[in-house]
């Protein structure tokens, strides 16, 4: 089994879908444009047997909001710490405003602000503190961070409670806690796997206004999320991933041609039963 | 129910023996040597019934004591309990506890450490082989003893757990818990004059601790083998009500950790506002990441319960130089202290567990996360063991040795976090997650925990040699020159290896921050 060096069509080209952005099997070498606030090229990354995410390349535009979408194991997460500096992919390059992941990982990371999905936080810290020390470990000033801090923590509702312990807060504020952790370095792009998951419906509006206003000021924010409708609504860009392969990328319009989102992901993707079996259920 | 546990149980270290070979070669090795000991002891065993039955029933019972002692403490200070089965994963089924424990019970008799235990128990029972009523006797005793050991363990160590919310009561609890350990040093010390009288009084001692939970088991059968019909009922019953009630601890122990699932841990604690240590040390990533440590070692149980036996070694210390008049045993608290908390970072970054990611996406330099995490520890650690190697000295009346002995206290904690520093980021092993148990031992880990500390302190013993050799030198000849070389060699050896290190796990850091991230993950 070897996996394809400069992946042929990662894109499904059975499927009618415009793909404008995704540059399938486009050469590693060239420089991408630095205005491109992720540009991904070729990305593949193999567990053993399992390929988890089977060449991806993508170009995520400044100034957009980009939901990825895909079913349970798709590789979504696996391409996020790809692009993010948390996994060290075997193939393929990422840049971030023109500057390799994996070869200028500080510079790269400084324009960056990551919400991995199911990590710990420092939960014995309060909110505070939590969100200081994430300000202090990017080498940010004391004030600045003082400022930043207060700011955020007020954005994200957390005032209140930002002298508790972060293992005292509920879900959604623990949410919110790590979204400001990952904002009080003022980066340019948000990479966020599974912002929404396990977030009531007001913090999950909050968050999404907070979002809404960053990507208007000029920033780029990358989703990762299982909720279509949401994507529909929030995102104007959205890429499909299934089994490690991008099926379609592109604005949400072109994506979905004219169907609903989640109809649309469903014909892609695939995988829909037809609602038989379980006989003993049906009182 | 008990089959389905058991199964499980089993089923559970065979998944895990699938997935990583390395688990499985260690539990063959675990296995192998635990063989070679009930072997050794079955050899043992065959040739007690040729001693009189009274220092049989002695050696037994004591041997027995040992046993039961070894499972309340060797899980509470050194390797926590296997929680495979964690009650808490049960909370959902809604099993009453009063099914769930004795069901665990009997489950814990398939894990290496149950099985051994009661197959020595029963391996024991052949001492008795030439007295039908004491085998009669024995062979239940063995069974009930074995599962009280487990029980016990399980107990004390859930007991113990079940107050980590409140810390200030869970450390005073376990510093109760080795009162006893204590007062068997004052037993000991006090009874026993010499080695001859010693013997002599082995026999009561004995027959005392027959009717204690730690003896009941082992001593019914030599009741029954002298004929004392109506004791060896006693202590039978006896073994029946210690199993009840560790029985009934370990409910209450489940009990507290179910209600604690529901209501997602303790309630909310006072808040407080400000940075605390955050806005007093150096705003730089180093400064916060060092602040941040010392916040942990206060308030996460993991850090702060690996503290708690410096004071315990100091009164157990104290005390026994009280008993003797001879204070100088304490001499050894300066540099015992140095050695001990220059290791406690060595698995600094597997305690961060996925937490770890933040200073990952947050592109921390490698010499940053080592000086932070190693300044938080030297911070407090050097004061202290200068401290106590100062008050040690006063109290032992032995000025003379003080340089060797700084020397070699402070040699041993510079060295001791110089290996921290690369062991931390070189070496992820699975350790108790943030919140969990200190006591409890992540699944299929014991070993390469204990193979990878082993190495370390190996090591760090290789290092700290030449300060050790100067020291006994200087006792040996009484020669000022030596104190003052061990001091020398103690502190200039052990700064080197502290920058080296640093340096060595600076570079790692950097170059392996992914990979070390994962390996963290794959055990969070």
């Amino acid at each position: 089994m070897s996996l394809p060096d400069s992946p042929g069509a990662p894109v499904g080209t059975d499927h009618p879908a415009p793909l404008p952005t995704a540059h399938p099997g486009a050469g590693v070498r060239e420089l991408p444009d630095p205005h491109t606030a992720i540009a991904i090229r070729g990305l593949a990354k193999r567990f053993g047997e399992k390929i988890a995410v089977n060449g991806i390349s993508l170009d995520v535009p400044a100034g957009s909001f980009y939901g990825l979408v895909g079913p349970n194991g798709a590789g979504k997460t696996t391409a996020m710490s790809m692009a993010t500096g948390l996994l060290r992919p075997d193939h393929g390059r990422v840049w971030i405003h023109g500057t390799d992941v994996w070869e200028e990982p500080l510079a790269a990371k400084r324009r960056m602000g990551v919400l991995a999905d199911g990590v710990r936080l420092f939960d014995r810290l309060t909110g505070e503190q939590l969100v200081t020390y994430s300000g202090l470990l990017r080498g940010l000033d004391r004030q600045t961070v003082a400022e930043r801090t207060a700011d955020l923590l007020r954005v994200m509702d957390l005032s209140q409670d930002a002298g508790k312990l972060v293992v005292d807060y509920s879900a959604g504020m623990t949410k919110k806690v790590a979204l400001a952790s990952a904002m009080i370095h003022a980066p340019k792009v948000l990479v966020l796997d599974e912002p929404f998951e396990a977030v009531d419906p007001v913090s999950a509006a909050n968050i999404r206004d907070i979002l809404a206003q960053f990507v208007a000021s000029g920033g780029t924010v990358v989703v990762s999320s299982h909720v279509m409708d949401l994507v529909q609504r929030m995102c104007d860009h959205v890429a499909v991933i299934a089994e490690g392969t991008l099926l379609a990328a592109g604005t949400v319009d072109e994506v979905r041609a004219g169907k609903s989102l989640e109809d649309r992901f469903v014909d892609l993707v695939g995988g829909r039963t037809n609602g038989e079996g379980l006989s003993w259920l049906h009182t | 129910m008990v089959a389905h546990l058991m199964r499980m149980k089993l089923a559970i270290t065979v998944n895990g023996w699938k997935r990583s070979t390395l688990q499985l070669v260690m539990s063959i090795f675990l296995i192998a040597y635990v063989v070679f000991v009930l072997a050794m002891w079955g050899v043992g065993a065959a040739f007690l019934p040729d001693l009189e039955v009274q220092w049989r029933g002695t050696v037994l019972t004591l041997v027995g004591a040992a046993a039961v002692l070894g499972w309340i403490v060797v899980p509470v200070f050194f390797t926590g309990v296997d929680m495979t089965l964690d009650p808490a994963n049960f909370a959902t089924f809604g099993i009453p506890s009063r099914a769930l424990v004795p069901g665990l019970a009997l489950a814990g008799l398939v894990t290496v450490p149950g099985a051994a235990t009661l197959i020595a128990y029963l391996i024991s029972s052949l001492a008795w082989r030439d007295s039908l009523p004491a085998l009669l006797t024995a062979i239940p005793a063995a069974i009930l003893g074995a599962l009280f050991c487990i029980c016990v363990s399980y107990a004390v160590t859930g007991l113990l757990a079940a107050f980590t919310g409140r810390r200030r009561i869970r450390e005073i609890v376990s510093i109760i818990a080795l009162v006893p350990l204590m007062l068997s040093g004052v037993i000991l010390a006090g009874i026993v004059d010499s080695v001859e009288a010693a013997a002599d009084r082995l026999p009561g001692i004995a027959a005392v601790i027959a009717w204690t939970p730690l003896g009941s088991f082992t001593a019914a059968p030599w009741a029954a083998a002298e004929g004392r019909y109506g004791e060896a009922l006693g202590q039978g019953l006896l073994c029946l009500a210690w199993v009840a009630g560790a029985v009934w601890l370990w409910q209450l122990a489940v009990d507290r950790r179910y209600t604690q699932v529901r209501g997602s841990g303790p309630a909310t604690r006072t808040s407080r506002a400000g940075l605390g240590v955050l806005g007093s040390l150096p705003g730089t990533p180093a400064g916060a990441i060092a602040a941040r440590s010392i916040i942990y070692w206060l308030k996460d149980p993991r850090y702060s319960a690996s503290l708690m036996v410096v004071p315990l070694m100091l009164v157990l210390f104290w005390f026994l130089g009280a008993q003797s008049g001879d204070y100088s045993l304490m001499l050894f608290m300066g540099p015992i202290t140095g050695f001990m908390l220059g290791y406690a970072i060595s698995a600094d970054i597997a305690y961060d567990s996925s937490a770890f990611a933040l200073h990952v996406t947050a592109g921390v330099s490698g010499r940053d996360d080592r000086v932070g995490r190693v300044g938080a520890l030297l911070l407090w650690a050097l004061p202290l063991t200068l401290v106590l190697t100062l008050a040690t000295t006063w109290m032992a009346g032995a000025w003379d040795l003080l340089p060797g002995l700084i020397g070699l206290a402070v040699g041993a904690l510079l060295t001791g976090a110089g290996v921290s520093a690369v062991s931390s980021a070189r070496f992820i092993y699975p350790v108790p997650k943030p919140g969990d148990s200190p006591f409890a031992t992540p699944e299929g880990s014991a070993m390469r925990m204990m193979l990878v500390s082993l190495g370390a302190m190996v090591v760090l013993g290789l290092l700290v040699l030449p300060e050790l050799i100067l020291f006994v030198l200087a006792l040996l000849t009484g020669d000022m020159l030596f104190q003052w070389l061990t001091l020398v060699v103690g502190l200039g050896l052990g700064l080197l290896v502290l920058w080296l290190g640093i340096r060595w796990g600076s570079r790692w850091f950097d170059r392996a921050q992914a990979e070390t991230y994962q390996s963290v993950l794959k055990f969070a």
